[in-house]
């Protein structure tokens, strides 16, 4: 009987010590917010896509980012080894939008984003093919679409100086507008306008 | 709310010093230690908590310590002691034509327009109740007419089955009874009959669409207050199925833009200087080229798009934009050979020194009334504002994000500073322009 009571008891410790674990497991899995996870994941896959084609030496790049408190675009400098060809750098400089400020200022686009397709023609026209992901998760509005654009846009005509003029696509398409507001039917021009004056 | 703690298949909440436990799949809602229980289980779909309606008139009311009622047919929440005007329809035939008669149970006020083809009723400012939000007649005149409060102001929409009937609304029985008497137009224009006394003109389906326009809208103008009186043409941005921004506690960018429209509108009118088409009557889907097309047609002295979107984390905030396009426009493109016709992608460009002053009028304005700095007007290619031909100007208010709390933005006082604002900047533009 006693050794049963003594089988009981260590059975149930057992139970107990498994089951605590197990709601401190819960607990944590069910309070950790998920999306900066997946946020984290998709991004670190977007700065191994921006640094695969380095091929040419590291050097200062500018982007530039909203800066919602100001209504602006402030530049941010950072090191990238950029690739040779201005398409791949292209890409190198809209997937280092896209994985975001590292001075807290304002996301481009979602970290979902993803840059589809890029061709730049002779007369510095580069088309940007972004897939629908830009736009599910974009914050729509007036002043957050204008700043998305020329944060390409100036990033773009700042680093790669064959850029001209840029136009966006979505999914391969013309887009009327980039989330309800701004219109992508046309070509965009660099436009220094929207870049806060240097302090 | 106080506080919100979830767990994998219960959530608690806390409304002052209410605490409400949801169970997932659950019928059982506990309140502190009394058990409710309710028709559905609770749900979560795609990690949202979702309640069935019946939360709202059983829950509510405890919490809030108000009557709540919801209305059903439109799904609205109403809160507190509000008796909405309710009402009955009735449809007979007369020669030539149908008379729809509504009985209200309190006094409305009759205004009456015509858009897009169909007739709108507006029924004053009190909220109106009704059982139905579409009423089917067997006539071949009108053949269904819409309630509609969705932007804040009660309203019947009525549809004619074709082009050119003509339209009589008159208010009688103390102001409840509305009678809308439609008609088929006798052939002869000399002998139409000219309605007296209490009966309205007639007021033809003026449609502001082409596609739509009854072919009667030349010959009998709609019922508006002055023709001297300029026009501002107001846009309630987004609209049906297009939601717009969304911000943290669920508000849609589509009401709030119909909410600051009606106010703007009330302002302008008690102004008695101008006269107000709206782009958008209602919870409706409408494409830039639609809005556009409906300003061209009013002539306007100045079209305002009305929007909120996601501006950082300060708030309120307002920027008004004017529109540029986004590259120059191609010489070669700019109806050279045909100086008569201009490029539909380029109509607002004759018209852009004159927007960026109502943009400027604007936001010294709203800066004046609302007290909130403003950026200087933005030149940004706005779709909406691409296709007008008159000075047009987009305000947005903001934030309006997922990690915003929005309600400044709703706060009665601040969307009044912003109609009145818009009333002090029309009248600066008008002068400054004379």
């Amino acid at each position: 009987m006693s050794r049963r009571v003594a089988l009981f008891s260590i059975l149930t410790a057992v139970v107990l010590v498994g089951a605590f674990f197990y709601l401190l497991r819960l607990k944590r899995l069910t309070f950790a917010p998920q999306s900066p996870k997946a946020e984290a994941t998709a991004r670190t896959k977007l700065r191994e896509a921006a640094l695969e084609p380095a091929s040419g030496p590291t050097q200062l790049v500018t982007l530039y980012f909203p800066s919602y408190a100001e209504g602006l675009l402030r530049p941010e400098t950072r090191p990238l080894a950029l690739a040779a060809n201005d398409t791949d750098r292209i890409k190198q400089i809209v997937l280092a939008l896209i994985e975001g400020s590292q001075q807290g200022l304002g996301s481009v686009l979602p970290p979902t984003a993803t840059l589809r397709a890029v061709f730049l023609t002779a007369d510095g026209t580069a088309f940007l093919d972004f897939s629908q992901d830009a736009l599910t998760n974009f914050p729509p509005g007036i002043e957050s679409e204008s700043l998305a654009v020329y944060s390409i846009v100036d990033s773009l005509a700042v680093n790669v100086p064959d850029v001209k003029r840029v136009q966006f696509l979505i999914q391969g398409q013309q887009a009327h507008t980039l989330a309800g507001h701004i219109s992508l039917s046309g070509y965009f021009v660099p436009d220094s306008s929207l870049i806060a004056p240097s302090q | 709310m106080g506080g919100l703690h979830a767990k994998r298949k219960a959530i608690t909440i806390w409304f002052g010093n209410t605490r409400i436990v949801l169970r997932e799949n659950n019928r059982i809602v506990r309140m502190d230690n009394a058990k409710l229980r309710l028709a559905h289980p609770v749900r979560v779909v795609k990690g949202d908590w979702m309640v069935p309606t019946e939360f709202l008139t059983s829950v509510l009311p405890t919490l809030l310590n108000q009557p709540v009622r919801y209305r059903v047919a439109d799904r609205q929440v109403l809160i507190g002691n509000v008796h909405p005007n309710t009402f009955s329809v009735a449809a007979s035939a007369v020669p030539h034509g149908t008379e729809l008669t509504f009985r209200f149970t309190q006094p409305i006020q009759l205004q009456t327009a015509a858009r897009n083809g169909k007739w709108v009723i507006f029924l004053g400012s009190h909220p109106v109740e009704s059982t139905q939000s579409a009423f089917r007649f067997a006539n071949s005149y009108v053949p269904e007419a819409r309630f509609d409060d969705q932007d804040g102001i009660p309203k019947l929409i009525l549809t004619p089955s074709s082009v050119g009937l003509d339209f009589f609304p008159s208010l009688t029985g103390g102001g409840r009874v509305l009678v809308a008497l439609v008609k088929q137009p006798p052939p002869s224009p000399a002998s139409r009959p000219q309605p007296t006394g209490n009966v309205a003109r007639p007021l033809a389906a003026t449609g502001q669409s082409a596609a739509t326009l009854p072919q009667a809208a030349t010959a009998v103008p709609p019922i508006i207050a002055s023709p001297t009186l300029p026009v501002v043409v107001l846009d309630a941005g987004h609209g049906g199925t297009d939601d717009g921004a969304r911000g943290e506690n669920g508000l849609l960018e589509k009401n709030l833009t119909a909410e600051l429209v009606a106010r703007v509108r009330v302002a302008l009118l008690a102004s008695g200087k101008y006269k107000v088409v709206l782009t958008r009557v209602g919870d409706v889907n409408l494409s830039s080229n639609q809005r556009d097309v409906i300003a061209n047609l009013a002539h306007p002295l100045a079209f305002i798009s009305f929007h909120a979107g996601n501006m950082g984390l300060a708030i309120p905030r307002i920027n008004v934009y004017s529109y540029a396009p986004s590259s120059p426009p191609d010489p070669n493109l700019m109806g050279a050979e045909s100086p008569l016709f201009v490029p539909w992608n380029q109509v607002q460009l004759a018209y852009a020194a004159e927007s960026q002053q109502l943009a400027l009028d604007l936001q010294q304005q709203l800066e004046a009334t609302t007290h909130e700095a403003g950026s200087k007007p933005w030149q940004v290619p706005v779709r909406v504002l691409r296709s007008v031909a008159a000075p047009a100007v987009a305000i947005e208010v903001g934030s309006l994000a997922p990690d915003t709390n929005p309600t400044p933005l709703t706060n009665p006082t601040f969307q009044n500073q912003i109609a009145i604002g818009v009333v002090m900047a029309l009248a600066a533009f008008q002068a400054g322009a004379s």
